[in-house]
């Protein structure tokens, strides 16, 4: 397994790692994690990936001294160099982390968004903000955004998050073929501020995931991470074209 | 785990979802005091409106929605709308639409069975209900609610009937979609029900269907969670047996038409209602459903963003709303805790002073 460390000259290092197995001839997903959750919750991903005949390729954010900009521009210049290496990217991202990718404005060959909010809330959500530098897990009450593994990460950021509650920031509109998946029930990303705001993406798959889709369940925030059928979901959209 | 052989049958059987009816008439401790009235449309129907009056208050006409009828917003004790706001001191008005309910009858007799669209409940039974309430309270304006095809309808007769938007001091749309686009599997397997059964059959006994659904255990299918998510089991059936009505074929034709073009158009084809939402200055409160999977909250949206009046406002009731529960789309109107959580916000929508709202 290849490490490979960016220096960034932050308190820590992004870490860019080939997460699966070593797949030099297969297209690449860069799979950009969301600071704030453990990196391991993407594994699901990572397997799906793998298994449609991808190499996966895991991006984990430096955890302290970040805000929106810096965590974007960390992932603009992983993705730069990862394309540089192996070509034009896919790439696959889950909550926050996929704000991250647009905010990154990268160039990519397919993206998969997957609860990840595309503009504010519609109405107005009951939040605590967190205090000091450092915070861990997502700023939602527990209970509301499922059983997600937490991981420290720096206190501006978990800020930005809620902060983009109410005011988004501007991102580009991915020309690519994207998939954009959601669920009734992730607070963090409801249909209302996935489908709307994308409406007008050019080449955009949208699918509600849940009873609407005909499934018995309605994911939570964590839940679409967490299931091996969104993983797979996810897996098969990014090789669709291959 | 796929559900859609099975949600298909159901929904075939169901219809498209909604608030039966028609139980021995006893009359509950929350329904003492209320009156019955019958209001004559211009094309001859009979309609049935309940009054859990206050003389002198505010009237507020109160409408069900799609293969429902009133006791969607008057199930029992502590569980009607009519009830809380008549307690508020508000004279409410729970109406029945043509086909629903108690309004089962033609002017001059004769049953009503089918033969009317979406349309005909804004254009024809909305003004008679709305007109009928205004001379026998002798207010001019009158507090419009709606739950999903009721609000949608109030939108009708608020935006395209004259005078319809001046003759309102306030609307109320619950649950109430005004955005078909990207239309969702569950909404596209509606549509195949809708293009099975909607040419051949003038009624679709849902009433029955739904009594089989009560009668079963609630996790054996999947139709409880796609009408509530905070109900608990004895009102659970109560609601199956009382709050089910006929759906009729020309719904489900319109519905049909409205799924395959994506946007709420008239029958004819010759209005398309959310483009009209703007004319509709009235003060409207806009509530959506967290868990709602009939009209989910970016299905509702557009009728707050379309609304054209300066002062309105959209809730979504969810936790992460501040609210106890995430709301299905029955829970608006009989949910545990509709009347903690809901009523008060129509009550508040629709009591304020006169001059404060207009």
């Amino acid at each position: 397994m290849l490490h490979w460390m960016l220096a960034t000259g932050a308190l820590a290092e992004p870490v860019l790692q080939d997460a699966g197995r070593q797949r030099l001839d297969d297209p690449v997903v860069l799979v950009v994690t969301t600071p704030c959750v453990d990196p391991r919750a993407w594994l699901p991903w990572v397997e799906a990936l793998e298994g449609r005949g991808l190499d996966a390729w895991t991006l984990e954010l430096t955890p302290r001294g970040q805000d929106g900009p810096r965590a974007a521009s960390e992932v603009h210049e992983a993705a730069e160099q990862l394309a540089a290496e192996r070509g034009p990217l896919r790439v696959a991202a889950h909550g926050y982390g996929g704000v991250l990718v647009l905010l990154a404005d990268l160039p990519v060959q397919r993206l998969a968004l997957v609860g990840t909010p595309l503009g504010p809330q519609a109405a107005p959500v009951i939040t605590t903000a967190p205090q000091g530098p450092v915070t861990t897990g997502l700023p939602w009450a527990p209970g509301l955004v499922g059983d997600l593994p937490p991981a420290p990460c720096a206190g501006e950021l978990a800020r930005s998050y809620l902060a983009w509650a109410t005011e988004f920031p501007e991102v580009s509109v991915p020309q690519a073929p994207t998939l954009l998946l959601a669920s009734d029930l992730d607070v963090v990303a409801p249909p209302e501020i996935v489908r709307l705001p994308s409406m007008d993406w050019p080449d955009r798959s949208w699918h509600r995931v849940g009873l609407q889709s005909l499934s018995l369940h309605d994911p939570t925030h964590a839940e679409l991470l967490l299931d091996p059928r969104v993983a797979a979901r996810v897996a098969d959209f990014l090789g669709e074209d291959l | 785990m796929k559900a859609g052989p099975l949600l298909l049958v159901l929904l075939a059987l169901v219809g498209f979802a909604g608030c039966f009816e028609e139980d021995p008439p006893t009359v509950a401790a929350h329904c003492q005091g209320t009156e019955q009235h019958t209001v004559a449309t211009s094309d001859g129907a009979e309609l049935v409106l309940h009054r859990h009056g206050v003389q002198g208050g505010v009237p507020v006409v109160i409408v069900h929605g799609i293969s429902s009828n009133h006791h969607c917003w008057d199930l029992a004790e502590g569980r009607s709308l009519g009830a809380f706001l008549a307690a508020q001191g508000i004279d409410a008005w729970l109406l029945d639409l043509r086909g629903h309910g108690d309004s089962q009858k033609k002017v001059g007799g004769g049953r009503l069975w089918s033969g009317w669209t979406v349309d005909d409940y804004g254009r024809q039974d909305l003004p008679a209900a709305i007109d009928y309430v205004r001379t026998a309270t002798s207010r001019a304006r009158v507090g419009l609610v709606g739950h999903s095809l009721g609000g949608m309808v109030a939108a009708i007769y608020a935006s395209s009937h004259p005078g319809g938007d001046d003759s309102l001091l306030a609307l109320v749309a619950v649950a109430s979609p005004m955005d078909f686009s990207d239309p969702d599997p569950l909404l596209t397997t509606s549509l195949w029900a809708a293009r099975l059964y909607g040419p051949f059959l003038p009624v679709i006994p849902s009433p029955l269907a739904a009594r089989i659904q009560g009668a079963l255990p609630g996790r054996l299918t999947p139709v409880d969670d796609l009408l509530f998510n905070d109900l608990s089991e004895p009102m659970r059936g109560l609601m199956y047996q009382r709050v089910v009505s006929p759906l009729v074929g020309g719904e489900l034709r319109q519905f049909g038409q409205i799924l395959r073009t994506g946007s709420f158009t008239a029958s004819d084809g010759g209005v398309d209602y959310p483009g009209i939402l703007d004319r509709i200055k009235t003060p409207t409160l806009v509530i959506a459903g967290r868990a709602d999977r009939v009209a989910p909250p970016d299905r509702v949206l557009a009728y707050f963003k379309g609304v054209g009046a300066e002062e309105k406002r959209f809730v979504i009731a969810g936790r992460a709303f501040g609210f106890a529960a995430d709301y299905g789309h029955l829970d608006l109107t009989l949910g545990d805790h509709a009347e903690k959580e809901i009523f008060p916000l129509i009550a508040q929508w629709v009591n304020r002073p006169q001059e404060e709202s207009r």
